[in-house]
């Protein structure tokens, strides 16, 4: 379990995050979402123990995560933010440095994340493109079957048929019981893995919410020509939430006023039907620009 | 300590020190060769060409008879510094500085391997590596020596002198350390690691260019190695000095582990 607890750093700017409060339970995905700049990798910095806290503390399964890193170490697979490897090793040769530094030498898994991935760990890392080097990241934080793991926008780079397998692992990962802390730009990616979802804006945290709780907020419309003018009477009388469009056309928004709507329209002379697809994204981008929050 | 760290390390840096060794090696026999036990005519005559006052800058207007007069002289009062300090100081920047600039140290610590046990083998590398070195210096001259002008080399004191220069340069390599492990930035562990040092080399220049000026001489750290008071027997000192250079040693290479493990690391 990840505890952070009134957390806050603050830089001589002025910048940092303040008072975090959340916490990541066994099995679970939780997501960090937040633009550029918020303060995402300020948090996670604070959970490796790379920078110290200017105020409150985190725990990673009870141990603070400033002064027992050695220990937490044994059971923590970290995806760096950016990738910053040993340039002059070849990818075989950094995943052999990574496994004796761990004191660890189990094969199989690692194994199997080179081919899951597809990566051709032979050639120079300094040569690799970004894509190749993510996956080296991705192999070494996972190779040792942490039971928490803490990734720092670990698809960036990655093509769409490996972010899907990614997806899978996570997926895979969760049900196994893993804590999992993730932060990430794609909100597909963080729609499918995760259950709860921290938002942080400019240090703060902004939301923090079941994704689920998030979704029923969110308002489905639909686009309905009709035939017949007369037909918006019923409508009307129906008492669902509509805005007229042009002169046979409405939109109708609902919530999970799935039947109220269908037996409606199922009375109507509908000409046309067409759902606006809205998604997480829309709330995500709320709270991400300035101007709207 | 983390021995895949270490063995890594010795990878990482073992071009640059075989470099030195090759180009110090070359530069030994060269003097080496020079030397005549019949007389120093040929010194007498190359040195007669320069300014005074520059010989003395370079500490060479005392140099000696005798085959360990001229190696402590000549190569051990201010060439000493010049190759070997530019690998030091590289060396230690790369072995901290580097890798928070870079980021790598984020993969390091992502290792059930403390912040302390990181610091603790880079200064065992840091060390280890210059004791090697002038080991490995100090045989070769012995061969060189005993191979050209057998008997002339007096053995002992040049094994004393190079454990003098070794001590010398724990401390060299403590300012180099404890600058890598303070920067934020790499140019400013470089800056420091080349700065301080050469700092103090022109300090003892000024000191022994002019009589009036020795004390600025003595603000330098490397006031504290004098090779030829070790030649001259005045074991007193060097004794001392080699103390002194010590502690000196052990206090930056403490305050680099210390401040490391304390410090803020953006990677």
């Amino acid at each position: 379990m990840i505890q952070v607890k009134d957390l806050s750093k603050v830089y001589s700017n002025g910048k940092g995050v303040f008072d975090l409060d959340f916490q990541v339970s066994e099995g679970e995905v939780f997501g960090f979402l937040g633009p550029n700049g918020a303060g995402k990798t300020t948090t996670i910095r604070m959970l490796l123990g790379f920078t110290n806290p200017t105020k409150g503390s985190s725990t990673i399964n009870g141990l603070d995560a400033r002064t027992k890193t050695e220990e937490i170490q044994k059971f923590l697979g970290y995806v760096p933010g950016e990738t910053a490897f040993f340039d002059n090793m070849t990818g075989t040769e950094f995943l052999t440095f990574i496994r004796k530094m761990r004191g660890f030498n189990g094969k199989d898994r690692e194994k199997e994340l080179i081919e899951r991935f597809e990566l051709d760990a032979k050639g120079r890392i300094r040569k690799m493109s970004k894509g190749m080097k993510q996956k080296l990241g991705l192999v070494a934080a996972f190779m040792n079957d942490p039971s928490v793991l803490i990734l720092d926008e670990p698809t960036s780079g990655l093509d769409p048929l490996m972010q899907k397998r990614f997806i899978e692992l996570i997926l895979e990962e969760k049900k196994q019981g893993k804590t999992i802390l993730m932060s990430s730009h794609l909100f597909d990616e963080v729609e499918r893995t995760c259950e709860r979802t921290a938002i942080i804006r400019e240090g703060i945290l902004v939301t923090k919410e079941r994704i689920d709780e998030l979704k029923k907020t969110l308002k489905k419309t639909y686009i309905v020509t009709l035939k017949e003018a007369s037909d918006l009477e019923r409508i009307e009388n129906s008492g669902l939430q509509y805005s007229m469009l042009e002169d046979h056309k409405i939109k109708i928004e609902i919530g999970d006023e799935y039947k109220t709507m269908l037996s409606v329209l199922a009375e109507c002379r509908v000409a046309d039907l067409d759902v606006q697809k809205k998604t997480l994204e829309d709330i995500f981008l709320k709270y991400y620009s300035k101007e709207d929050a | 300590m983390s021995l895949p760290l270490f063995f890594s390390n010795i990878k990482n840096n073992r071009t640059i020190w075989l470099i030195m060794l090759v180009v110090y090696s070359f530069y030994f026999t060269m003097i080496i060769s020079m030397f005549d036990p019949e007389g120093m005519e040929a010194w007498d005559e190359m040195l007669g060409m320069m300014p005074e006052g520059f010989l003395q800058a370079l500490g060479w207007d005392m140099m000696g008879t005798t085959l360990i007069a001229l190696i402590g002289t000549s190569l051990y009062g201010f060439l000493v510094y010049l190759f070997p300090m530019v690998v030091s100081i590289v060396v230690n920047h790369r072995l901290l500085a580097t890798h928070i600039d870079k980021g790598s140290m984020a993969y390091l610590l992502s290792t059930p391997n403390s912040r302390k046990t990181v610091a603790v083998t880079q200064a065992v590398y840091s060390l280890a590596s210059i004791a090697l070195f002038f080991t490995l210096v100090t045989g070769m001259g012995i061969g060189v020596s005993q191979a050209m002008f057998p008997g002339e080399l007096e053995i002992g004191t040049f094994v004393i002198l190079n454990l003098y220069v070794i001590v010398n340069y724990f401390a060299i390599g403590g300012i180099g350390f404890l600058a890598s492990s303070i920067a934020h930035e790499s140019k400013h562990s470089l800056g420091i690691g080349v700065g301080v040092p050469i700092g103090f080399l022109v300090l003892q220049m000024l000191g022994n260019s002019n009589p009036d000026y020795s004390w600025i001489g003595n603000l330098s750290m490397f006031a504290l190695f004098d090779p030829e008071k070790l030649i001259d027997g005045n074991t007193g000192f060097v004794g001392l000095s080699m103390a002194a250079l010590l502690v000196i040693a052990a206090l930056l290479y403490g305050a680099g582990i210390t401040w490391f493990n304390r410090r803020d690391l953006h990677i």
